[in-house]
Protein backbone atom coordinates (compact mmCIF):
# COMPACT_ATOMS: atom_id res chain seq x y z
CA UNK A 1 0.00 0.00 0.00
CA UNK A 2 2.61 2.35 0.82
CA UNK A 3 4.85 1.64 -1.78
CA UNK A 4 2.09 2.64 -4.57
CA UNK A 5 1.13 5.99 -2.08
CA UNK A 6 4.23 7.78 -2.23
CA UNK A 7 5.25 8.08 -5.53
CA UNK A 8 1.54 9.21 -6.35
CA UNK A 9 2.12 11.84 -3.78
CA UNK A 10 4.94 12.92 -5.38
CA UNK A 11 4.14 13.03 -8.94
CA UNK A 12 0.66 14.78 -7.44
CA UNK A 13 2.56 17.25 -5.10
CA UNK A 14 5.28 17.76 -8.52
CA UNK A 15 1.81 18.04 -10.94
CA UNK A 16 1.17 20.98 -8.21
CA UNK A 17 4.46 22.92 -8.14
CA UNK A 18 4.69 22.87 -11.54
CA UNK A 19 1.13 24.22 -12.12
CA UNK A 20 2.08 26.61 -9.46
CA UNK A 21 5.01 27.96 -11.08
CA UNK A 22 3.56 28.30 -14.81
CA UNK A 23 0.98 30.32 -14.16
CA UNK A 24 1.66 33.15 -16.30
CA UNK A 25 2.37 36.50 -14.35
CA UNK A 26 -0.36 39.00 -14.30
CA UNK A 27 -0.19 41.47 -17.20
CA UNK A 28 0.30 44.06 -14.38
CA UNK A 29 3.78 42.53 -13.50
CA UNK A 30 4.53 42.28 -17.25
CA UNK A 31 3.80 45.69 -17.99
CA UNK A 32 5.63 46.67 -14.55
CA UNK A 33 8.82 45.02 -15.42
CA UNK A 34 9.07 46.35 -18.45
CA UNK A 35 8.21 49.95 -17.21
CA UNK A 36 11.21 49.14 -14.89
CA UNK A 37 14.05 48.37 -17.95
CA UNK A 38 13.24 51.27 -19.93
CA UNK A 39 13.07 53.34 -16.34
CA UNK A 40 17.17 52.70 -15.97
CA UNK A 41 17.63 53.46 -19.18
CA UNK A 42 16.08 57.01 -18.64
CA UNK A 43 16.74 60.02 -16.67
CA UNK A 44 14.96 58.66 -13.70
CA UNK A 45 18.30 56.77 -12.85
CA UNK A 46 20.57 59.98 -12.79
CA UNK A 47 18.04 62.51 -11.93
CA UNK A 48 15.78 60.65 -9.56
CA UNK A 49 18.03 57.84 -8.02
CA UNK A 50 15.78 57.27 -5.06
CA UNK A 51 12.75 57.44 -6.17
CA UNK A 52 13.85 54.32 -8.90
CA UNK A 53 15.18 52.68 -6.12
CA UNK A 54 11.59 52.59 -3.93
CA UNK A 55 9.68 51.86 -7.36
CA UNK A 56 12.20 48.94 -7.46
CA UNK A 57 11.49 47.82 -3.97
CA UNK A 58 7.40 47.81 -5.24
CA UNK A 59 8.76 45.64 -8.12
CA UNK A 60 10.50 43.37 -5.95
CA UNK A 61 7.52 43.36 -3.36
CA UNK A 62 5.07 42.46 -6.47
CA UNK A 63 7.68 39.85 -7.81
CA UNK A 64 7.94 37.99 -4.50
CA UNK A 65 3.86 38.14 -3.90
CA UNK A 66 3.98 36.24 -7.75
CA UNK A 67 6.32 33.80 -6.16
CA UNK A 68 4.17 33.42 -3.57
CA UNK A 69 0.70 33.32 -4.89
CA UNK A 70 0.64 34.11 -8.23
CA UNK A 71 -3.22 34.18 -8.83
CA UNK A 72 -3.91 36.38 -5.99
CA UNK A 73 -5.55 39.54 -6.76
CA UNK A 74 -3.15 41.51 -4.38
CA UNK A 75 -0.06 40.24 -6.44
CA UNK A 76 -1.85 41.73 -9.30
CA UNK A 77 -2.69 45.01 -6.97
CA UNK A 78 0.95 44.51 -6.21
CA UNK A 79 1.91 44.79 -9.17
CA UNK A 80 -0.24 47.52 -10.49
CA UNK A 81 1.33 49.64 -7.56
CA UNK A 82 4.70 48.60 -8.95
CA UNK A 83 4.52 49.77 -12.39
CA UNK A 84 2.70 53.19 -11.25
CA UNK A 85 5.91 53.60 -8.69
CA UNK A 86 8.28 52.77 -11.76
CA UNK A 87 6.33 55.77 -13.87
CA UNK A 88 6.01 57.92 -11.54
CA UNK A 89 10.08 57.94 -10.92
CA UNK A 90 10.76 58.16 -14.73
CA UNK A 91 8.12 61.10 -14.98
CA UNK A 92 10.10 62.81 -12.22
CA UNK A 93 13.02 62.29 -13.90
CA UNK A 94 12.27 63.24 -17.60
CA UNK A 95 10.83 66.24 -15.26
CA UNK A 96 13.94 67.07 -13.81
CA UNK A 97 15.93 66.79 -16.66
CA UNK A 98 13.76 69.15 -18.41
CA UNK A 99 13.90 71.97 -15.39
CA UNK A 100 17.90 71.85 -16.18
CA UNK A 101 17.51 72.14 -19.61
CA UNK A 102 15.01 75.03 -18.91
CA UNK A 103 17.73 76.95 -16.82
CA UNK A 104 20.44 76.28 -18.74
CA UNK A 105 18.48 78.11 -21.52
CA UNK A 106 17.79 80.38 -19.38
CA UNK A 107 21.19 81.09 -18.61
CA UNK A 108 21.97 80.92 -22.36
CA UNK A 109 19.45 83.36 -22.74
CA UNK A 110 20.87 85.87 -19.95
CA UNK A 111 24.81 85.42 -21.53
CA UNK A 112 23.47 86.00 -24.83
CA UNK A 113 21.43 89.24 -24.11
CA UNK A 114 24.73 90.11 -22.91
CA UNK A 115 26.88 89.00 -25.26
CA UNK A 116 24.55 90.82 -27.81
CA UNK A 117 24.69 94.08 -25.59
CA UNK A 118 28.27 94.20 -25.28
CA UNK A 119 28.70 93.12 -29.25
CA UNK A 120 26.20 95.68 -29.36
CA UNK A 121 27.65 98.85 -27.47
CA UNK A 122 31.42 97.79 -28.77
CA UNK A 123 30.19 98.36 -32.10
CA UNK A 124 28.75 101.68 -31.13
CA UNK A 125 31.52 102.40 -29.36
CA UNK A 126 33.75 101.64 -31.97
CA UNK A 127 31.29 103.83 -34.74
CA UNK A 128 31.59 106.85 -32.06
CA UNK A 129 35.35 106.49 -32.09
CA UNK A 130 35.12 105.86 -35.83
CA UNK A 131 33.32 109.17 -36.74
CA UNK A 132 34.94 111.23 -34.40
CA UNK A 133 38.09 110.24 -35.93
CA UNK A 134 37.09 110.49 -39.23
CA UNK A 135 35.45 114.12 -38.53
CA UNK A 136 38.82 115.12 -36.80
CA UNK A 137 40.95 113.74 -39.73
CA UNK A 138 38.50 115.67 -42.39
CA UNK A 139 39.25 118.81 -39.84
CA UNK A 140 42.84 118.56 -40.18
CA UNK A 141 42.84 117.90 -43.84
CA UNK A 142 41.16 120.23 -44.40
CA UNK A 143 42.62 122.92 -42.03
CA UNK A 144 45.94 121.96 -44.43
CA UNK A 145 44.39 122.11 -47.56
CA UNK A 146 43.49 125.73 -46.56
CA UNK A 147 46.85 126.14 -44.95
CA UNK A 148 48.53 125.02 -48.14
CA UNK A 149 46.57 126.99 -50.66
CA UNK A 150 47.43 129.90 -48.71
CA UNK A 151 51.14 129.11 -48.95
CA UNK A 152 50.45 128.83 -52.87
CA UNK A 153 48.67 132.18 -53.02
CA UNK A 154 51.55 134.26 -50.71
CA UNK A 155 54.23 132.58 -52.83
CA UNK A 156 51.93 133.53 -55.83
CA UNK A 157 52.05 136.72 -54.81
CA UNK A 158 55.72 137.16 -54.43
CA UNK A 159 55.90 135.67 -57.87
CA UNK A 160 53.56 138.15 -59.50
CA UNK A 161 56.23 140.65 -60.10
CA UNK A 162 58.27 138.62 -61.97
CA UNK A 163 55.77 136.77 -64.09
CA UNK A 164 52.04 136.66 -65.14
CA UNK A 165 49.47 134.89 -63.45
CA UNK A 166 45.93 134.05 -64.10
CA UNK A 167 43.14 131.39 -63.25
CA UNK A 168 41.13 129.23 -64.68
CA UNK A 169 39.21 126.25 -65.31
CA UNK A 170 42.52 124.50 -65.38
CA UNK A 171 43.87 126.17 -62.42
CA UNK A 172 46.49 128.95 -61.57
CA UNK A 173 48.45 129.88 -65.10
CA UNK A 174 52.08 130.81 -64.11
CA UNK A 175 53.21 132.66 -67.71
CA UNK A 176 56.97 133.03 -68.27
CA UNK A 177 58.39 135.05 -71.13
CA UNK A 178 60.86 132.87 -73.50
CA UNK A 179 62.93 135.68 -73.78
CA UNK A 180 63.75 135.96 -69.86
CA UNK A 181 63.98 132.39 -69.92
CA UNK A 182 66.11 130.99 -73.47
CA UNK A 183 68.37 132.53 -76.12
CA UNK A 184 67.10 132.31 -79.43
CA UNK A 185 66.28 129.05 -80.95
CA UNK A 186 67.88 127.72 -77.61
CA UNK A 187 66.29 125.83 -74.99
CA UNK A 188 69.52 125.42 -72.16
CA UNK A 189 68.06 128.13 -69.12
CA UNK A 190 69.43 131.25 -69.35
CA UNK A 191 71.24 132.69 -65.60
CA UNK A 192 68.56 135.09 -65.07
CA UNK A 193 65.47 132.64 -65.47
CA UNK A 194 66.88 130.62 -62.67
CA UNK A 195 66.11 133.39 -59.73
CA UNK A 196 61.87 133.34 -61.50
CA UNK A 197 62.26 129.79 -61.87
CA UNK A 198 62.93 129.06 -58.38
CA UNK A 199 60.43 131.24 -57.37
CA UNK A 200 58.25 129.38 -58.85
CA UNK A 201 59.76 126.01 -57.53
CA UNK A 202 59.13 127.46 -54.23
CA UNK A 203 55.50 128.07 -55.10
CA UNK A 204 54.67 124.86 -56.46
CA UNK A 205 56.42 122.99 -53.46
CA UNK A 206 53.75 124.80 -51.06
CA UNK A 207 51.38 122.71 -52.03
CA UNK A 208 52.37 119.04 -53.19
CA UNK A 209 48.90 117.78 -53.93
CA UNK A 210 48.66 119.75 -57.53
CA UNK A 211 49.68 118.25 -60.60
CA UNK A 212 52.06 120.76 -62.76
CA UNK A 213 52.55 120.99 -66.72
CA UNK A 214 54.57 122.88 -68.38
CA UNK A 215 53.72 123.78 -71.68
CA UNK A 216 56.51 125.39 -74.47
CA UNK A 217 54.59 127.73 -76.78
CA UNK A 218 56.53 129.28 -80.17
CA UNK A 219 55.92 132.39 -82.11
CA UNK A 220 54.60 130.97 -85.92
CA UNK A 221 57.83 131.80 -87.77
CA UNK A 222 59.74 129.00 -89.12
CA UNK A 223 58.59 125.20 -89.16
CA UNK A 224 56.26 123.51 -87.38
CA UNK A 225 58.25 120.47 -86.65
CA UNK A 226 61.06 123.06 -85.63
CA UNK A 227 58.86 124.80 -83.14
CA UNK A 228 57.39 121.85 -82.09
CA UNK A 229 60.71 120.32 -81.19
CA UNK A 230 61.53 124.01 -79.85
CA UNK A 231 58.43 123.73 -77.61
CA UNK A 232 59.21 120.47 -76.09
CA UNK A 233 62.69 120.89 -75.48
CA UNK A 234 61.92 123.74 -73.86
CA UNK A 235 59.19 122.81 -71.98
CA UNK A 236 61.37 120.13 -70.70
CA UNK A 237 64.22 122.64 -69.79
CA UNK A 238 61.98 124.10 -67.17
CA UNK A 239 60.72 121.24 -66.01
CA UNK A 240 63.91 119.54 -65.20
CA UNK A 241 64.73 122.96 -63.60
CA UNK A 242 62.12 122.88 -61.43
CA UNK A 243 62.65 118.91 -59.77
CA UNK A 244 65.80 119.98 -59.34
CA UNK A 245 64.49 122.52 -57.26
CA UNK A 246 62.95 120.15 -55.35
CA UNK A 247 59.42 119.58 -57.13
CA UNK A 248 58.44 116.08 -56.89
CA UNK A 249 59.31 114.73 -60.31
CA UNK A 250 56.20 112.70 -60.57
CA UNK A 251 53.75 115.64 -60.36
CA UNK A 252 55.73 117.60 -63.53
CA UNK A 253 54.81 116.71 -66.63
CA UNK A 254 56.10 118.48 -70.18
CA UNK A 255 54.11 119.39 -73.17
CA UNK A 256 55.43 121.14 -76.31
CA UNK A 257 52.58 122.88 -78.37
CA UNK A 258 55.01 124.76 -80.65
CA UNK A 259 52.90 127.59 -82.69
CA UNK A 260 49.37 126.27 -81.22
CA UNK A 261 47.25 128.85 -78.86
CA UNK A 262 48.97 132.08 -79.15
CA UNK A 263 47.86 134.77 -77.02
CA UNK A 264 49.11 138.16 -79.20
CA UNK A 265 49.09 138.64 -83.00
CA UNK A 266 51.84 136.94 -84.74
CA UNK A 267 52.13 139.46 -87.17
CA UNK A 268 54.01 142.04 -84.86
CA UNK A 269 57.58 141.78 -83.12
CA UNK A 270 55.40 142.28 -79.76
CA UNK A 271 53.11 139.95 -80.70
CA UNK A 272 55.74 137.07 -81.38
CA UNK A 273 57.90 137.91 -78.40
CA UNK A 274 54.47 137.23 -76.02
CA UNK A 275 53.67 134.27 -78.01
CA UNK A 276 56.90 132.56 -76.92
CA UNK A 277 56.54 131.57 -73.36
CA UNK A 278 56.58 128.73 -70.91
CA UNK A 279 53.48 128.59 -69.15
CA UNK A 280 53.24 126.50 -66.21
CA UNK A 281 49.68 124.83 -64.91
CA UNK A 282 49.15 124.35 -61.72
CA UNK A 283 45.95 122.05 -61.46
CA UNK A 284 43.35 121.63 -59.05
CA UNK A 285 44.29 119.42 -55.83
CA UNK A 286 42.35 115.52 -56.84
CA UNK A 287 38.81 115.73 -55.17
CA UNK A 288 39.63 113.81 -52.06
CA UNK A 289 38.13 110.88 -50.14
CA UNK B 1 -23.82 20.37 23.87
CA UNK B 2 -20.77 21.02 26.30
CA UNK B 3 -19.00 21.66 22.87
CA UNK B 4 -21.42 23.37 21.07
CA UNK B 5 -20.74 26.92 23.48
CA UNK B 6 -17.05 27.16 22.42
CA UNK B 7 -17.56 26.38 19.04
CA UNK B 8 -20.03 28.69 18.30
CA UNK B 9 -17.62 31.49 20.43
CA UNK B 10 -14.59 30.43 18.10
CA UNK B 11 -17.06 30.85 14.87
CA UNK B 12 -18.81 34.44 16.01
CA UNK B 13 -14.76 35.50 17.21
CA UNK B 14 -13.54 34.42 13.65
CA UNK B 15 -16.32 35.97 12.03
CA UNK B 16 -15.55 39.14 14.20
CA UNK B 17 -12.14 38.54 12.89
CA UNK B 18 -12.89 38.51 9.20
CA UNK B 19 -14.59 41.96 9.24
CA UNK B 20 -13.12 43.54 12.18
CA UNK B 21 -9.34 43.30 11.63
CA UNK B 22 -9.69 45.67 8.78
CA UNK B 23 -10.68 48.96 9.95
CA UNK B 24 -12.54 51.29 6.88
CA UNK B 25 -9.45 52.99 5.60
CA UNK B 26 -10.85 56.51 5.58
CA UNK B 27 -7.27 58.28 5.80
CA UNK B 28 -6.64 56.71 2.68
CA UNK B 29 -9.66 57.72 1.20
CA UNK B 30 -8.75 61.57 1.90
CA UNK B 31 -5.00 60.79 0.30
CA UNK B 32 -6.34 59.60 -2.48
CA UNK B 33 -9.16 62.31 -2.72
CA UNK B 34 -6.43 65.09 -2.25
CA UNK B 35 -3.79 63.47 -4.81
CA UNK B 36 -7.17 63.38 -7.63
CA UNK B 37 -7.45 67.25 -6.80
CA UNK B 38 -4.11 67.93 -7.05
CA UNK B 39 -4.12 65.92 -10.02
CA UNK B 40 -7.46 68.12 -11.80
CA UNK B 41 -5.69 71.54 -10.38
CA UNK B 42 -2.97 70.77 -12.42
CA UNK B 43 -5.02 70.49 -15.69
CA UNK B 44 -3.87 66.79 -16.04
CA UNK B 45 -7.31 66.11 -17.83
CA UNK B 46 -6.01 67.94 -20.61
CA UNK B 47 -2.93 66.17 -21.17
CA UNK B 48 -3.47 62.74 -22.42
CA UNK B 49 -0.80 60.92 -20.91
CA UNK B 50 -1.89 61.92 -16.96
CA UNK B 51 -5.88 61.89 -18.36
CA UNK B 52 -5.50 58.30 -18.86
CA UNK B 53 -4.32 57.79 -14.72
CA UNK B 54 -6.60 60.27 -13.37
CA UNK B 55 -9.53 59.17 -14.48
CA UNK B 56 -8.31 55.35 -13.79
CA UNK B 57 -7.53 56.73 -10.26
CA UNK B 58 -10.85 58.38 -10.11
CA UNK B 59 -12.95 55.10 -10.72
CA UNK B 60 -10.83 53.46 -8.39
CA UNK B 61 -11.84 55.57 -5.58
CA UNK B 62 -15.47 55.32 -6.11
CA UNK B 63 -14.90 51.67 -6.26
CA UNK B 64 -13.26 52.04 -2.87
CA UNK B 65 -16.25 53.89 -1.63
CA UNK B 66 -18.44 51.15 -2.35
CA UNK B 67 -16.48 48.51 -1.41
CA UNK B 68 -16.15 50.19 2.24
CA UNK B 69 -20.13 50.64 2.52
CA UNK B 70 -20.29 47.55 1.71
CA UNK B 71 -17.82 46.60 4.45
CA UNK B 72 -14.93 45.16 2.03
CA UNK B 73 -12.58 47.42 3.97
CA UNK B 74 -9.19 45.31 3.06
CA UNK B 75 -9.60 45.14 -0.72
CA UNK B 76 -10.91 49.06 -0.06
CA UNK B 77 -7.45 49.70 0.76
CA UNK B 78 -5.64 48.06 -1.96
CA UNK B 79 -8.32 49.78 -4.60
CA UNK B 80 -6.92 53.21 -2.79
CA UNK B 81 -3.79 52.36 -2.64
CA UNK B 82 -4.14 51.53 -6.86
CA UNK B 83 -6.10 54.91 -6.96
CA UNK B 84 -3.39 56.58 -5.04
CA UNK B 85 -0.51 55.68 -7.39
CA UNK B 86 -2.70 56.21 -10.63
CA UNK B 87 -3.27 60.03 -9.12
CA UNK B 88 0.14 60.73 -8.53
CA UNK B 89 1.32 59.27 -11.21
CA UNK B 90 -1.33 61.91 -13.46
CA UNK B 91 0.48 65.00 -11.13
CA UNK B 92 3.47 63.68 -12.16
CA UNK B 93 2.76 63.63 -15.69
CA UNK B 94 1.29 67.01 -15.98
CA UNK B 95 4.13 68.47 -14.06
CA UNK B 96 6.66 67.08 -16.22
CA UNK B 97 4.22 68.40 -19.30
CA UNK B 98 4.48 71.56 -17.84
CA UNK B 99 7.94 72.40 -17.54
CA UNK B 100 8.53 70.69 -20.86
CA UNK B 101 6.59 73.72 -21.98
CA UNK B 102 8.81 76.09 -20.10
CA UNK B 103 11.47 74.29 -21.08
CA UNK B 104 10.88 74.38 -24.77
CA UNK B 105 9.71 78.21 -24.59
CA UNK B 106 13.07 79.12 -23.10
CA UNK B 107 15.09 77.18 -25.68
CA UNK B 108 12.80 79.28 -28.29
CA UNK B 109 13.71 82.65 -26.26
CA UNK B 110 17.54 81.79 -26.82
CA UNK B 111 16.98 80.29 -30.64
CA UNK B 112 15.18 83.81 -31.68
CA UNK B 113 17.85 85.70 -29.78
CA UNK B 114 20.83 84.02 -31.31
CA UNK B 115 18.98 84.21 -34.87
CA UNK B 116 19.06 88.25 -34.20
Amino acid sequence: MNRTIFPLLVASSLFAFVGCATTPPPKELVDARAAYTLAQSGPAAKEMPAELEDARKALATAEKAYEDNPSDQETTDLAYVAQRRVLLASARGRAAALEKAKIAADEQFKSTATDKLDQTSAALGAARQNGAMTAQALATEQKARLAAEQKVRDALGRLAALAAIKEDTRGTIITLSGSVLFATDKWELLPGAHERLNQVADALKEDTERPVTVFGFTDAQGTDAHNMTLSEKRAESVRNYLVSRGVDASRVKSEGKGKADPIADNKSPEGRANNRRVEIVLGKAPEHR
Amino acid sequence: MKLIFPMSVLAVSSLLLACGSAPAPTAKVASSEAAVRAAGELNANDIPTAQLHLKLAQDQLDTAKKLIEQGENKRADYVLTRAQADAELAVALAKETAIAKEAETAMAKVRELKAK
